[in-house]
């Protein structure tokens, strides 16, 4: 990444074209919460300030100021690190990660053969298990599709917050959980009455409308589309706890609060339920789905 | 004054979640967009923090603070989107930012009127977005429009790159309501026109927070337009450009966005010799086609042609951040300075400046185009880039030098920043003492005991 002081004089220098983006600040009303403002009180961390810290824990990394910026200013990326949190940014680091620390048996998948083999599932974080590929492997994916390589089948790893990317749209190859869920009639879960889809901050934006039409085609239509941060991530609702929930009833403020929420990001899925909102992800979908 | 005695109350009044004391919650409003104090906080300097912030949830709110600090001899100063780059918006040490944000409802107050009711704290991108899902328009796209806010606007008698079609913000706004210190919440109704005394709306037009806070603005919005067509053109020289957009100008048929750039700025943006115009022409198809016919007979040349000159400059208009991002990294530090002139004096004001400023030490680069026009003159951005060592200095030389100028021609020190800190000394050159005295006398009986700072006045800045 770039160096983080760098990034946030960029900012410093700029009146804030990103303001309205953020949803933290248009949700609290946080000035401190506004990227270029956030990157200005950063500044003054990385010189020793370190009063400035709760400030560092308003962003949820959603990316939209990073989005919005004409240079593509990665502010959230910077306060990251500050923060301390570990950033993973190559796939080959991710996957080294994620195979250390991976959990057994969660949910196992094939991707080669067209029925779909639920081993078991648990709960709480999971990991993959790719099967029938001749060799069982094992790798836990954290949220930004490492591809991998075994014996000789690409395999692009996705939660729920990236499950429909470009790749697991148009690899066929691939395993979606779209595929899934098509296969075990998961649209039966969610009842007549409708459901608001919530498409996450981070969704590439060019295959927003692919992502939109694979759901509804597999799901039905939903009764309304919410799309952006949901407060999450990034340590937010941690620090935060009733900020997080500001912002979640911002985002969510013109949906209807009866209807079941199908969210692409698990973070999110948690904060609703919190708020009392029926939340699901798709592999919560195929998880009851497989059950029933 | 008794600031602790002011903040006690006010969290009373809204609870503590809007009432910021912490270094971190309070250094966002240290500061607005004026370039000496971005390059300070560039250069590791440390602006003042105002001594708290308060958030008013209400109209009413707002009222009561004013009196809470008008009972304890406290001073506001209230805060918008925090674009200006005067430091109209910048707060003393001891003073209280009173930041509006949560002023952010928008309604119709009478749709069928196209009359729309939006709290001061509104963006106007999110207003301008939520009109147009309507098929409606503001039209009024100031180059701060991604980070500006009603109040904001209104506050600086704000103008926008459509100007020349739709007028600036005093054309828009209806009515408005104000927090008067001695006076209370006065609501002036929207209407089309009045003429009963003084057009109070107007008087609070353009007053940057000084004679109360504006709560709540009542605007005219438009219908986006039919057709929106972009066209363009390059003439020999500054001269001749102005020449011609003062003749398109006369003759009714101006372009509703009208960009003219000298022959500095023109290599600089299009990458061409000569004088660069651009322009957007809107509404009916058919009028629009018939204006561009007028405009090319004109120019003497097909205005079409030049679209694209007008789409590559529409395309990045917003984008500020990667040209001072690149200046920087040279060293260099940037300055606009818009002015207003009569059509009589503006080549002569544009000649004599340029020498003056092309002799500062310091200075590298000084660029003009014309951005707004009027049947009686024009206004000039100055765009000046500069050395950052000795940025004091320079900095005032160039204010000083141009200021100069502008008084030696007969024109306008400012055309739509405002006066805010830095033009506060060059005050009597645009109203002469009396006229001065008459906005000092203004101030005393609207905030007689300077609630909302008087800084302004007698270049005490």
């Amino acid at each position: 990444m770039t160096e983080p002081r760098n990034v946030l004089n960029m900012c410093v220098l700029c009146p804030g074209i990103c303001v309205t983006e953020c949803p933290v600040y248009m949700a609290t009303h946080i000035r401190a919460s506004a990227p270029n403002n956030l990157a200005r009180i950063a500044l003054k961390f990385m010189e020793g300030s370190k009063d400035m810290e709760d400030a560092l824990w308003l962003c949820t990394g959603c990316r939209s100021c990073e989005y919005a910026c004409p240079m593509g200013n990665k502010v959230w990326e910077a306060v990251r690190v500050l923060r301390g949190q570990e950033y993973i940014s190559s796939t080959e680091a991710r996957v080294e990660r994620l195979t250390n620390n991976s959990k057994p048996g969660l949910l196992v998948v094939s991707p080669s053969k067209p029925n779909v083999n639920i081993v078991k599932t648990l709960g709480g974080d999971y990991s993959l298990y790719w099967v029938d590929s001749g060799v069982i492997s094992e790798t836990y994916w954290s949220g930004r599709n490492p591809i991998l390589n075994l014996n000789g089948i690409e395999f692009i790893l996705a939660d729920d917050m990236d499950a429909l990317t470009p790749l697991s749209l148009s690899e066929k190859r691939l395993v979606s959980p779209l595929k899934i869920l098509k296969s075990l009639g998961a649209k039966r879960l969610l009842g007549d009455n409708g459901y608001t889809l919530h498409i996450p901050c981070k969704t590439p934006r060019e295959y927003r409308d692919d992502i939109i039409g694979g759901i509804s085609q597999v799901l039905g239509s939903p009764e309304s589309i919410v799309e952006g941060c949901v407060a999450g991530g990034g340590g937010l609702p941690v620090k935060h706890p009733d900020l997080a929930r500001e912002i979640a009833m911002y985002t969510m403020r013109n949906t209807n609060p009866g209807r079941p929420v199908v969210t692409l990001c698990s973070n999110a899925k948690m904060l609703l339920r919190k708020l009392g909102y029926q939340s699901l992800t798709l592999l919560d979908l195929i998880e009851e789905a497989a059950q029933r | 004054m008794s600031l602790d005695k002011f903040f006690e109350e006010a969290t009373g009044l809204l609870g503590s979640r809007w009432v910021l004391l912490s270094d971190w919650q309070r250094y966002p409003y240290s500061r607005d967009y004026w370039p000496i104090l971005v390059y300070k906080e560039l250069s590791g300097g440390r602006a003042s923090l105002p001594s708290g912030v308060v958030l008013p949830g209400s109209e009413g709110e707002v009222v009561e603070l004013l009196e809470l600090a008008g009972r304890h001899g406290v001073q506001i100063v209230a805060y918008g989107g925090g674009s200006g780059v005067l430091g109209g918006a910048v707060p003393d040490k001891n003073w209280v930012v009173m930041d509006l944000s949560r002023l952010d409802w928008i309604d119709w107050y009478d749709e069928e009127s196209g009359i729309v009711d939006v709290g001061a704290g509104v963006y106007l991108k999110t207003l301008e977005e939520w009109l147009n899902k309507q098929g409606k328009t503001l039209r009024h796209f100031p180059q701060s429009f991604p980070e500006a806010v009603i109040g904001g606007l209104i506050s600086t008698r704000s103008i926008g790159q459509y100007s020349t079609g739709y007028g600036g913000i005093e054309d828009l706004v209806r009515g408005l309501n104000v927090a008067v210190p001695s006076v209370g919440l006065v609501r002036i109704k929207p209407s089309p026109r009045r003429s009963v005394l003084l057009p109070l709306e107007q008087m609070f037009i353009g007053g940057e927070g000084l004679y109360g806070v504006i709560t709540r603005a009542y605007l005219s919005a438009y219908d986006l337009p039919e057709c929106s067509e972009k066209v363009g053109w390059i003439s020999a020289s500054f001269k001749n450009s102005l020449g011609n957009a003062r003749s398109i100008v006369r003759r009714r048929i101006p372009p509703d966005l009208f960009r003219v750039y000298d022959e500095k700025e023109s290599p600089l943006h299009f990458g061409v010799d000569g004088s660069v115009s651009i322009g957007v022409v809107e509404g009916e198809c058919n009028v629009v086609e018939a204006k561009i016919e007028g405009i090319g007979k004109i120019v003497n040349a097909d205005p079409w042609e030049g679209a694209e000159l007008a789409d590559k400059w529409l395309s990045k208009r917003f984008n500020v951040i990667s040209d001072l991002w690149k200046l920087y990294e040279l060293g260099m530090g940037f300055e606009t300075i818009e002015i207003s002139v009569p059509w009589g004096s503006a080549y002569d004001l544009y000649d004599s400046s340029m020498k003056s400023l092309g002799k500062l030490d310091r200075v590298f680069f000084t660029g003009v185009h014309a951005s707004h026009f009027y049947q009686s003159g024009v206004a000039l951005y100055y765009t000046i880039a500069y050395s950052l060592e000795n940025i004091g200095d320079t900095y005032n030389s160039i204010w000083d030098t141009l200021m100069g100028e502008v008084s030696k021609h007969s024109a306008s020190i400012s055309h739509h920043h405002g006066v805010g800190r830095m033009r506060a000394k060059y005050l009597e050159a645009e109203y002469g003492p009396s006229g001065t005295e008459l906005l000092s006398k203004l101030k005393n009986c609207l905030d007689p005991t300077s609630i909302l700072r008087d800084k302004f006045f007698g270049g005490k800045s």
